[in-house]
């Protein structure tokens, strides 16, 4: 079973830590070109990386973003929207509003921007493979994630009609759903190791799962082999 | 500055190459009323994004400027007439050009 990744041109958001850091270094490591994007400076040291810092929530940012990498590459083989804020661990009751606020324009703005301007180039190329990153939150309905939750369920639905939109010019979409990892951001969510244990007994295979377990899905969705694999969910470490 | 007969012409040059790459379907008609989005048009959906995103591109190319259809912004494509026209659509790319 092979088959080329090198001279993909590959997107990623949120990659100034945890897992999407790990994605661009895997297609990275695979002899890809990545473009990845964070609110801060990069962490990756790689001469095909070119990173870029914005904010995704903010459509002329993204535009410009996108136009550039297009400028630079001339095409977009992938995008992988990984960015997202997992803070909250808070009953619905008790989520502030601005909190709520926030996670709408990060976990949903910060994807449908990214998926509108790089959809447009796939289209045009009629080549491409769009992957967004959930979560099994949404699938067990853990307690205290109903707005991270909401967001992810929203995302999901988006990528399934933007899978049906798209099929017609060779254009995969679809999801992939981890169960708990070892990321900064779902640390912060399981501060106390109680919630964790909570999240793990839900799982069908009880343990963290590692960002590489990710990856390799990740790179199958990339690859020519699931080139009719489009509008599902991946869950990883949990049956659904 | 770009003259409203220039935008017309650059419409015009990007459905000409459109439909020789056969990305999209050819346009019959091609004149100011002939509607590309809504009831008539000869565009499918993916067809009018693929013909937007060249429009897009072709305008920053030949004038270095960025411009982004955005569809709301398009004053004679609203609730009351919801097909958008060759010249509709060249007269809002003049009017947001310059």
């Amino acid at each position: 079973m092979t088959h080329r990744m090198d001279k993909l041109v590959v997107v990623v958001t949120g990659t100034s830590r945890g897992l999407g850091r790990s994605l661009a270094e895997h297609f990275l490591n695979k002899g890809c070109k990545v473009a990845g994007c964070s609110r801060s400076v990069s962490t990756i040291d790689n001469y095909s990386y070119y990173h870029t810092i914005l904010d995704l929530s903010s459509e002329k940012e993204v535009r410009v973003w996108i136009r550039t990498i297009r400028l630079q590459f001339q095409r977009i083989d992938v995008l992988i929207c990984n960015a997202a804020i997992v803070q909250s661990a808070l009953f619905l009751s008790l989520t502030p509003g601005d909190l709520m606020e926030s996670f709408l324009s990060t976990n949903i703005a910060g994807v449908f921007y990214p998926i509108k301007e790089v959809s447009k180039q796939m289209v045009s190329q009629s080549n491409g493979r769009i992957i967004a990153i959930s979560s099994t939150t949404t699938a067990v309905h853990q307690e205290g994630t109903s707005i991270y939750s909401a967001t992810k369920a929203a995302i999901t639905e988006m990528i399934k009609i933007l899978a049906k939109e798209l099929s017609s010019r060779g254009i995969t979409c679809n999801v992939i759903a981890p169960a708990m990892m070892q990321t900064g951001s779902s640390e912060d969510l399981a501060e106390n190791a109680h919630w964790e244990l909570e999240m793990l007994k839900k799982q069908t295979i009880p343990r963290v799962i590692s960002q590489e377990e990710v990856c390799h899905v990740a790179e199958f969705l990339v690859s020519n082999l699931s080139s009719a694999i489009t509008g599902q969910v991946i869950y990883i470490g949990l049956s659904n | 500055m770009i003259s409203n007969e220039n935008t017309y012409k650059l419409i015009k040059e990007c459905v000409d190459s459109l439909v020789r790459s056969r990305s999209i379907d050819p346009i019959e008609n091609f004149s100011r009323e002939t509607v590309i989005l809504g009831s008539g048009s000869d565009l499918d959906s993916i067809g009018f994004v693929t013909f937007i995103t060249e429009v897009e591109d072709r305008i920053q190319s030949e004038t270095g400027e960025e411009f982004y259809l955005v569809l709301n912004e398009i004053d004679t494509f609203n609730i009351n007439n919801p097909n958008l026209t060759i010249g509709g659509l060249s007269d809002y790319i003049s009017a947001t050009l310059n």
